[in-house]
């Protein structure tokens, strides 16, 4: 039994953006949020980290807690409260209410009782783990016409610059004294409040309507959005939260196959999957997939997901439409025709993936940069049955890239290719990660690229319940002091039963431990 | 907006032609010609002699059309439905993708067809005078056509189905078997087997060629005329009625068959990709 002591080391702090709006103003006031902040108004006698002007906040209204990794908020018994995602945060005790968790895209609203028609002071704070402070934002006027588009660099109404918005993406609509937004059927949605609309939903003041990567928030007489500016070849943030993964259970008919599975993944992360056998690595994969099933055959049992999987602050579950686009995955098998070339398999998928109103150019554009990024250029004109299996592995992610994925997941890119194949293809994939957003990669051979891994994450089946449990989740250093192994090869030997040395219980709730303190 | 539907379909028309000339599968229309030659070269010497031989020969170049079609497709899309789940995540419509293949394949089934059509006249001696159209080798043309690339729509149906292509090779006999028995030629069909009959490219087929062969021609001897000479058909056949109403039904019911199939075959990729 290993009884060494893991040192506790608490998560760096992340920076997080609040976006306030103030109803009557047209500017967003944009807080770089750095650790424990006070929110509250500012009198002569009294400071806060985060002042507002307007008269219905508290001069002490709530906190900003940072505590490993995650922003928390809690009201502090303010007069006219917080409410939290349109509910009101509930006084719990005289410090406050219950601290809540937040999540890129949370709403934060002080106003008075009838949300539908907000105080004239009432604010508005929108919690932003993705948007840039360098953001430029604008607002438009509702009060022109009776119909205004919103596309993707169009001369008339809201225009947007992000590739991901389509030319004629949505529009809003005045009816009678509301407006509405209607999707244009575009290709990557709108959402609004962090839920997918089905074809056009009401507004109410101060909504927040999501297209692609801009934020649009509406007022009830204008809307004020950011200009998300596409930059391909920038280095990821790594300390922006892309992923909220919070699954309780995952089960086929009656059978639990993974429980507790709780981490937050950060943008440019490059992360391995390991995990004994029978561990739930697929399934792990399947749920963070959106996958309700366990393959394509008509007769695969569905799965049954308790718990959220958030992307980019939206629940993945509940905004299928919107977010599968974002998410990439290379399967182990082929899905690449061998009789067709690379830029031909490559450009077909553009033109599959991307809005029908792309021009040729920016098609051709995205297909060179995935061929670039793949380092596949110099075998842009060959046929896939002719390359080697890194080669191929290469043009699976390259397909994938071509759209705007943010997460891409490889199971077992590396099986079957030699030493000097692997670690090319693995750094190749470190590299794309830095620009594309995470990159998770399950491998039975990590240690030729050990020291590429930004995390692991280590999954056990433990033999008390018979159920795939986190077994760790933390950088490559951290994970080989918690299994005392030198290499990450031995962690598989150290968990499995079979054929190794049964600890998985021992490290399940070692690591369950240290996630409680 | 989604990349369209229409524009999906000229992706994959496109892909499918590049596939069609890196795969080699050339050779499809290589398999048809050698066919047609075979049965033509059986055939065609006793077609338009007597009733039978006409009937049967009529049974034999529908069966060789059926074949050609069924072959065409049948092993296509169940060899890549892992590469149609990944694509249909990336955004493919299963309309889109069978629509690609309904498209590409017609012109296939075309060069097809114009082959069997031309090693036809070849042996045999088409009567010139049609139903609809003065010529009546255009409409003989029209429904080989038809047949092959109906049956070329119930290979895609049965590859979108089969998992593997194991699976649909194992089925394609049992359908053309089925396609044979129901085409009235080899058994008088009754009851239920008529019904199933209906739903059969070979008994449309069957219907369309003998309307313009006009097997209900009292001039068509029956074999046993040769030796009794006063024996004559007493009843003729309302399958193969010599109008043009007969003919359009015939046609119109084949090309429903292949609605049919293409739609059963787009529901079962919707089924086997959902929530995938």
């Amino acid at each position: 039994m290993d009884s060494k002591t893991v040192y506790y080391k608490p998560s760096p702090q992340r920076p997080a953006l609040l976006l306030i709006v103030e109803n009557g103003k047209t500017a967003v006031q944009v807080v770089k949020l750095n650790g424990d902040m006070r929110l509250g108004r500012n009198t002569p006698d009294t400071t806060c980290d985060i002042p507002l002007e307007s008269t219905i906040v508290s001069r002490n209204h709530g906190d900003f807690r940072y505590i490993d990794g995650n922003y928390y908020y809690k009201d502090n018994n303010s007069l006219n409260g917080t409410y939290y995602n349109g509910k009101l945060l509930e006084k719990l005790n005289e410090n406050g209410s219950r601290a809540v968790k937040l999540r890129d895209g949370d709403i934060l609203r002080i106003d008075g009782d009838e949300l539908g028609t907000p105080h004239k002071k009432a604010i508005e704070i929108i919690f932003s783990t993705t948007s840039s402070e360098h953001e430029q934002w604008k607002c438009y006027p509702l009060t022109d016409s009776t119909t205004v588009p919103i596309g993707r660099n169009i001369e008339q109404g809201i225009s947007l610059t992000d590739f991901m918005v389509s030319r004629k993406h949505a529009y809003l609509k005045k009816v009678g004294n509301k407006w509405k937004i209607v999707d244009n059927d575009s290709m990557n949605g709108v959402a609004v409040n962090d839920q997918e609309i089905n074809s056009s939903a009401i507004l109410s003041p101060f909504d927040v309507i999501k297209i692609a990567n801009s934020i649009l928030i509406f007022t009830g007489k204008e809307i004020i959005y950011n200009q998300y500016i596409a930059d391909n070849n920038r280095k990821r943030n790594r300390q922006n939260t892309i992923m909220n993964i919070d699954i309780e259970t995952v089960k086929v008919k009656s059978k639990t196959l993974l429980k507790d599975i709780k981490m937050d993944i950060y943008d440019g992360e490059f992360i391995l999957i390991l995990g004994g056998s029978g561990a739930g690595k697929t399934t792990f994969l399947n749920s963070i997939l959106g996958k309700k099933k366990s393959s394509n055959e008509p007769s695969a049992e569905s799965y049954d997901i308790q718990g959220k999987v958030f992307l980019k602050g939206m629940d993945l579950y509940k905004n299928f439409k919107i977010l599968k686009c974002k998410i990439g995955i290379v399967e182990q098998f082929s899905t690449t025709r061998d009789n067709d070339t690379v830029i031909d398999t490559i450009r077909d998928t553009a033109r599959i993936m991307l809005p029908s109103d792309c021009s040729k150019e920016e098609i051709e554009e995205r297909v060179e940069n995935a061929i670039e990024q793949m380092m596949l250029t110099t075998h842009k004109y060959d046929f896939i049955r002719s390359l080697s299996g890194g080669q191929k592995k290469r043009v699976e992610v390259a397909k994938q890239a071509v759209g705007n994925q943010e997460v891409f997941i490889l199971d077992e890119p590396d099986s079957g290719m030699d030493r000097a194949s692997r670690v090319s293809l693995m750094r190749n994939l470190k590299e794309f990660s830095s620009k594309v957003g995470v990159v998770m990669v399950i491998s039975h051979s990590p240690d030729d690229a050990m020291d590429l891994f930004t995390k692991v994450i280590v999954l056990a089946k433990s033999q008390q319940d018979e159920v795939g449990h986190l077994a760790f989740y933390g950088d490559v250093q951290e994970t080989l002091n918690f299994f005392g192994v030198t290499r990450l090869s031995e962690i598989v030997v150290e968990i499995n039963y079979e054929g190794g040395k049964g600890r998985a219980d021992e490290f399940i709730k070692k690591f369950e431990r240290i996630n409680r303190k | 907006m989604k990349s369209s539907r229409t524009k999906q379909i000229g992706v994959y028309v496109k892909k499918n032609y590049r596939l069609f000339i890196n795969q080699k599968d050339w050779k499809f229309i290589v398999i048809a010609a050698v066919i047609s030659f075979l049965v033509c070269a059986i055939v065609g010497e006793d077609m338009f002699s007597t009733y039978e031989d006409t009937k049967s020969g009529f049974f034999a170049i529908i069966s060789a059309a059926i074949w050609i079609g069924v072959f065409n497709s049948i092993q296509g899309i169940c060899k890549e439905h892992d590469t149609i789940s990944s694509e249909c995540r990336l955004g493919l419509h299963m309309s889109s993708y069978i629509g690609a293949h309904i498209v590409f394949d017609f012109f296939l089934c075309l060069i097809q067809s114009i082959i069997l059509m031309i090693i036809c006249l070849i042996f045999i001696d088409f009567p010139r005078g049609g139903i609809i159209f003065d010529n009546a080798i255009i409409e003989y043309f029209i429904t080989l056509l038809l047949i092959i690339w109906c049956s070329d729509i119930m290979g895609i149906m049965i590859s979108s189905i089969a998992s593997v292509p194991n699976v649909a090779m194992t089925a394609m006999p049992f359908v053309l078997i089925l396609q044979l028995v129901m085409s009235g030629v080899l058994f008088d069909l009754e009851g239920w087997s008529e019904k199933i009959a209906y739903a059969t490219v070979s008994k449309w087929g069957m219907s369309a060629m003998g309307s313009i062969g006009n097997l209900n021609d009292e001039s068509l001897p029956l074999r046993l005329s040769a030796v009794f000479p006063s024996v004559v058909r007493l009843e003729t056949e309302a399958a193969y009625e010599y109008t043009a109403e007969n003919l359009m039904h015939a046609w119109g019911a084949i090309l429903l068959i292949a609605l049919c199939c293409s739609v059963i075959a787009v529901i079962s990729l919707k089924i086997r990709n959902k929530d995938f």
